[in-house]
């Protein structure tokens, strides 16, 4: 009979299989890495502005080091690894700190930082919006003001907690086959999409946290009463509702809807994959105002890290004009350091006549939550 | 049947360990019930107006999944069985097939080919034959998506159970009196129950769990609302409130099946003599072929050509195709020892359930079921919390990860085993005591090999499963690991269609022998003795 | 129902409990034939025999006669009604014959008083005493709540002719119900299943490849052989 301890035996065997598997792998990666002092040679390409791509694997960056031991550094990255990936590899290259990815939502990875709270193994949370970042704040360690001030003020935590990497606009996704001259077509405000000519046309992704943040924009500077109306407005246009961007830019392309609201990078991806011929291009509203806000993705270094130092040497790596150049050329976001160019497919950032509003004022989502909710776009 | 219930050591060992394994099993339950406790505004929260609605819309697409389902189902198995419809065994097989594609990838396909605005219509409307294509979105969309994905649930026991059906059966029914249809009612109905409950069961789950092609199709679901509470408003308090909400309908769907008629498990005390009296379809065979052939048409044919072409536009236009083949390895191994280990775990369960039936071991295979019917990232948050606290050395390993996997498919496993178990003559394992061996010795020499192709099955559904599991996978995963899945999402979600393609091409492609084998495998093996 | 396919059955009718069989022929996919023109009558009330090695075609002689099989050409009349054709077909549910399957074929979803009372309908008048006097008759009393896994092999046997003999069939046709009963069982139930088909005057037909036991139980005996029949 106490054979049937062979039960939950093997279950435990399987697992320190599997784990004793596990094991094997972190220590080849936990490999210490060993500078070697050299020579100081910086060689530095400046990338050039082409639709080219920009080769950041081949730029090194090496610096003198005294014999120095790395740990690994973690990173929990809520954006994909086909965004960010080669720009983390380059990032090891250059500075030979192995990092470590956990790729995820950045919803769900914020979920498990504040589940794993003081023992979290991550050093670095990388997220799409300035809402994930924020709702995980209290576990961020003040940013050096060295890094915080390569971004313009608007584009950090006003606590130095955070900072964005790169911006985002919100802007108004058209068919072109509905919408031939989007100048005289379009109106050049977001709110007068209320108009009922628009009845059955828009799509939006309200279950999407840049649109949420946009929401939230639009409150702070049209006010709770002029949003809602506003809201209700387009919820009487029967707007349809999509999971997230990448359909609602899909269903412009295709004429399901004649305008979405979305992150302009979307429909860079469908036009390289289906080429020019994909039916819709981005509308940046002209008057401005918060339907064309600039949001972040940013990440911040999570105070239970103790590996500081390597966390804020990729912090300064993605501020770098190498990483900011290759934000810009291959995933066509805005660059926010001085000096790095957009692509030249992008207006200007300061075209956009974006509001005056604080980024970090955007990640109050909350209000933005019960508002959505009240007028029936969120359960 | 059962024999010396009480003060039995067999049953104290089998009850103890299921036990433990359905404490283990609930920790996503007690996890929400400790998060959801620290949440204010709870009533608030759950008894709104919207929440009814949608909760609505959840139950409304549960039932109209469940009954596709088993129609199809019964349709594809009472031909595929009982007919002499041609291509016997190839049909089986396509028909087996949608159980491996992700619900993200059939969403996001279905939506690219057959929305209102999709290719389809593009290139009909461009040879000027249709303007205007039926509106696929919302209700009907989503059920079309996850009937079509997940009906294989009851396919596959249903088309064993009809297998076995003694055609007998049957004739004695009409030979009593009985039209076509009475007998079905009376007769073929009842004896199939048992099949159609746990595929049934394991459907309405999993439609009610779904995320993916649920939110792709544009119907707002009760799963929507938690997403939106991740994802949205970075708000995991209320999203384990609402996730409760879903444990409370899981419970319900669990107790409905518990009370359906036909609930008494029974074998049969003869060996069956099928008098295998195939239904002679003549002329219409084609047209019974063909209409069989367009369930994997739209189950699994849909999915791999629009992927098909992703992929190779994507080669024409010359896009880089990303494609690490180390993430086949990792797949094929974390699939491989989630089948193993959820499969071990089953085997308690299962014989407890079985074996004492009693009003505890049903409450302990019930229990087993609940994580099947939670997002699988509810799951997933759970373990990380409770791994990271209470099995903090093996945080983020590949252990872990196969812990969750084995928390979440666990009912498959179960309902696998118990499938043939109920069917086990016990007169084989007296035999075998009577003849000196012991419990243990017979359960190994006797018990195991007769359930050995009820547990290959079971493992290798499991394995099909956690090879596409993503949002758990996403959670529970170690650092830097990549799989099959998260590239597929890696790339999907960002639109490069072209690099997704491969993956989800590859995953398909592996798991379809498993698939196949699910149906050839011989059950020449009658457990009924 | 205002409109019936099949007549009524008159029970009081000279042709009642009457099986003509006239010219069948039976074959599988046109191909292999089993019965080749084949002939056979039986008289009310009559136990008659089927013997044959396996394989032969017995079964399919009872399948064709109940309806579960269609034939190619001839002519099968049950009661004096044409009941098959090369053209026609009337479903065994029409045909109010009693069969007792070599399996016995008891619905293991059913106890012993709902598998008897199966083929009563809800709508019989005194549905519970008929079949509680069935039951008395096999002498399962007090096994009704049984399920099927739960009774011997004779009392399965029994249930099953129970259950046959219950929708009052003009004939009941038996496909080796004692084959898988033990040799001294056999004896004393065929007796016994004799006795009560005797005292309720049904036409009988038994398919069996024992011959001694055909010989004790039948008035007539056939052997059937290469697709045909001879009395012996």
């Amino acid at each position: 009979m106490k054979k049937l301890f062979l039960i939950p035996l093997s279950v435990f065997a399987i697992l320190m299989f599997a784990c004793a598997g596990e094991t094997e792998v972190v220590e080849v990666t936990k490999e210490v890495v060993v500078e070697k002092p050299t020579t100081v040679e910086v060689v530095k390409e400046v990338p050039v502005m082409t639709e080219k791509v920009v080769e950041v694997e081949k730029e090194v960056v090496k610096e003198v080091e005294v014999e120095k031991k790395y740990k690994p550094l973690v990173i929990y990255s809520g954006r994909k690894e086909s965004l960010v990936g080669p720009i983390i590899q380059a990032f090891t290259d250059a500075t030979r700190i192995p990092v470590e990815v956990k790729y995820g939502k950045t919803g769900e990875m914020a979920a498990t930082l504040m589940e794993e709270g003081d023992k979290t193994p991550a050093d670095i949370f990388y997220a799409q919006d300035p809402g994930g970042l924020g709702s995980v704040e209290d576990m961020f360690a003040v940013l050096p003001s060295s890094i915080t001030s390569k971004v313009p003020d608007w584009a950090d935590s006003p606590n130095q907690k955070w900072t964005g990497i790169t911006g985002r606009a919100r802007v108004v996704v058209y068919n072109t086959d509905a919408i031939t001259d989007p100048a005289t077509q379009l109106p050049d405000n977001l709110y007068d999409f209320i108009d009922p000519k628009w009845k059955g046309k828009i799509g939006w992704p309200p279950t999407n946290s840049s649109f949420q943040a946009m929401v939230t924009g639009l409150r702070l500077v049209w006010g709770e009463e002029k949003t809602k109306t506003w809201l209700e407005g387009i919820i009487d246009n029967d707007v349809k509702v999509y999971a997230k961007n990448t359909p609602t830019v899909e269903a412009a392309g295709a004429g399901e809807i004649e305008v979405g609201f979305v992150n302009h990078y979307y429909l860079h991806r469908f036009l390289k994959a289906e080429t020019e011929s994909f039916a819709a291009r981005n509308y940046f509203l002209p008057s401005g105002g918060p339907g064309s806000v600039v949001l972040v993705a940013g990440a911040g270094i999570l105070e239970a890290s103790d590996n500081k130092e390597a966390a804020e040497r990729f912090m300064e790596f993605m501020l770098s004009t190498t990483a900011q150049a290759y934000f810009a050329n291959e995933i066509y976001e805005y660059p926010l350091v001085e000096g790095v160019n957009k692509s030249y497919l992008l207006p200007d950032l300061s075209t956009l006549n974006t509001p005056d509003i604080d980024i970090s004022d955007l990640g109050d989502v909350e209000a933005t939550q019960k508002l959505l909710q009240d007028v029936g776009a969120l359960p | 049947m059962i024999k010396n219930k009480f003060v039995n050591k067999n049953y104290l060992w089998l009850s103890s360990i299921s036990t433990l394994i359905a404490l283990v099993v609930s920790i996503p339950l007690l996890y929400l019930l400790f998060r959801a406790v620290s949440h204010d505004g709870f009533i608030e929260l759950i008894f709104r107006e919207r929440i009814f609605w949608i909760t609505l819309k959840s139950i409304s697409l549960v039932i109209s999944v469940t009954f596709f389902s088993i129609v199809i189902s019964f349709f594809l198995a009472q031909f595929l069985t009982k007919s002499d419809v041609p291509f016997k065994k190839l049909l089986t097989i396509l028909c087996c097939l949608p159980i491996v594609i992700p619900s993200y990838v059939y969403g996001m396909v279905f939506v690219h080919l057959l929305g209102p605005r999709g290719k389809v219509f593009q290139i009909l409307n461009s040879w000027n034959l249709i303007d205007s294509f039926p509106d696929l979105y919302g209700f009907w969309g989503a059920t079309i998506t996850l009937t079509f994905l997940s009906y294989p649930y009851v396919f596959l026991p249903l088309r064993a159970a009809m297998i076995s059906l003694d055609d007998s059966f049957e004739d004695a029914s009409r030979s009593l009196g009985r039209g076509r249809i009475k007998t079905f009612y009376y007769v073929t109905l009842p004896l199939l129950l048992p099949a159609m409950r746990s595929g049934g069961l394991l459907v309405a789950l999993y439609t009610l769990s779904d995320f993916g092609a649920v939110a792709l199709l544009r119907y707002q679901t009760f799963t929507w609302a938690i997403m939106n509470m991740y994802n949205g408003a970075y708000n995991r308090i209320s999203a384990a409130a609402l996730s409760l909400v879903l444990v409370f309908f899981a419970i319900l769907i669990l107790s409905m099946e518990s009370y359906l008629k036909g609930a008494r498990n029974f074998f049969s005390s003869s060996s069956t003599s099928s008098s295998s009296s195939l239904i002679q379809l003549d002329n219409k065979k084609w047209i019974i072929f063909l209409l069989i052939l367009l369930v994997p048409i739209i189950g699994a044919l849909i999915p791999i050509i629009g992927l098909l072409t992703w992929l190779i536009k994507g080669i024409i236009y010359g896009d880089v195709i990303d494609f690490n083949f180390s993430t086949i390895f990792t797949s094929l191994k974390v699939s491989f020892l989630a089948a193993i280990s959820t499969m071990i775990i089953s085997l308690p369960i299962s014989f407890f359930a079985v074996k004492y039936k009693n009003k505890f071991s049903l409450l302990i295979e019930k229990i087993s079921y609940i994580g099947f019917g939670l997002p699988s990232i509810v799951v997933g948050l759970s373990l990380v919390y409770f791994s990271i606290n209470f099995l903090f050395p093996i945080y983020q390993t590949t252990a872990v990860l196969i812990f969750g996997y084995s928390v979440l498919f666990l009912p498959v496993g179960v309902s696998a085993i118990k499938s043939t178990l109920v069917q086990l003559n016990p007169n084989l394992e007296d035999a075998s005591r009577g003849l000196g061996y012991g419990y243990i010795k017979t359960f190994i020499k006797v018990t195991v090999p007769l359930l050995m192709p009820s547990i290959l099955a079971g493992s290798l559904l499991i394995f099909l499963l956690t090879m596409k599991e993503l949002p758990l996978t996403l959670v529970l995963s170690p650092l830097n690991f990549k799989s099959l899945p998260t590239s597929i999402w890696a790339y999907a979600s960002e639109a490069f269609f072209a690099s997704a393609a491969l993956p989800a091409l590859i995953l398909i492609l592996l798991s379809g022998p498993a698939s196949a084998y699910l149906v050839l495998k011989k059950n020449n093996i009658d457990v009924r003795g | 129902m205002f409109w019936r396919r099949y007549p009524l059955i008159k029970k009081n009718s000279a042709s009642y409990g009457k099986i003509e069989l006239e010219d069948v022929t039976v074959s599988f996919d046109d191909k292999n034939i089993i019965l080749n023109d084949f002939a056979l009558n039986i008289d009310k009330g009559k136990y008659v025999s089927i013997l044959g090695t396996s394989g032969i075609g017995k079964t399919t002689l009872l399948r064709a006669i109940s309806g579960f099989k269609r034939i190619s050409s001839g002519y099968i009349r049950i009661n004096g009604q044409l009941a098959s054709s090369g053209f026609s077909h009337m479903p065994p549910e029409n045909r109010n014959l009693g069969f007792v399957f070599q399996d016995y074929a008891l619905f293991p979803h059913l106890n012993v008083f709902e598998n008897v009372g199966f083929g009563l309908g809800r709508k019989v008048n005194d549905r519970r005493i008929k079949i509680q006097s069935i039951i008395d008759m096999i002498d399962l009393k007090g096994h009704e709540k049984k399920y099927p896994n739960q009774l011997s092999g004779g009392q399965q046997q029994r249930v099953a002719i129970g259950r046959a003999l219950a929708v009052s069939p003009s004939a009941i046709l038996m496909d080796e119900p004692f084959s898988n009963l033990d040799f001294s069982l056999k004896k004393i139930l065929s007796n016994e299943v004799k006795k009560i088909i005797r005292n309720t005057g049904t036409t009988t037909i038994m398919v069996t490849h024992d011959e001694i036991e055909a010989e004790r139980l039948s008035d007539e005996c056939f052997l059937l052989e290469n697709g045909k029949i001879r009395k012996i």
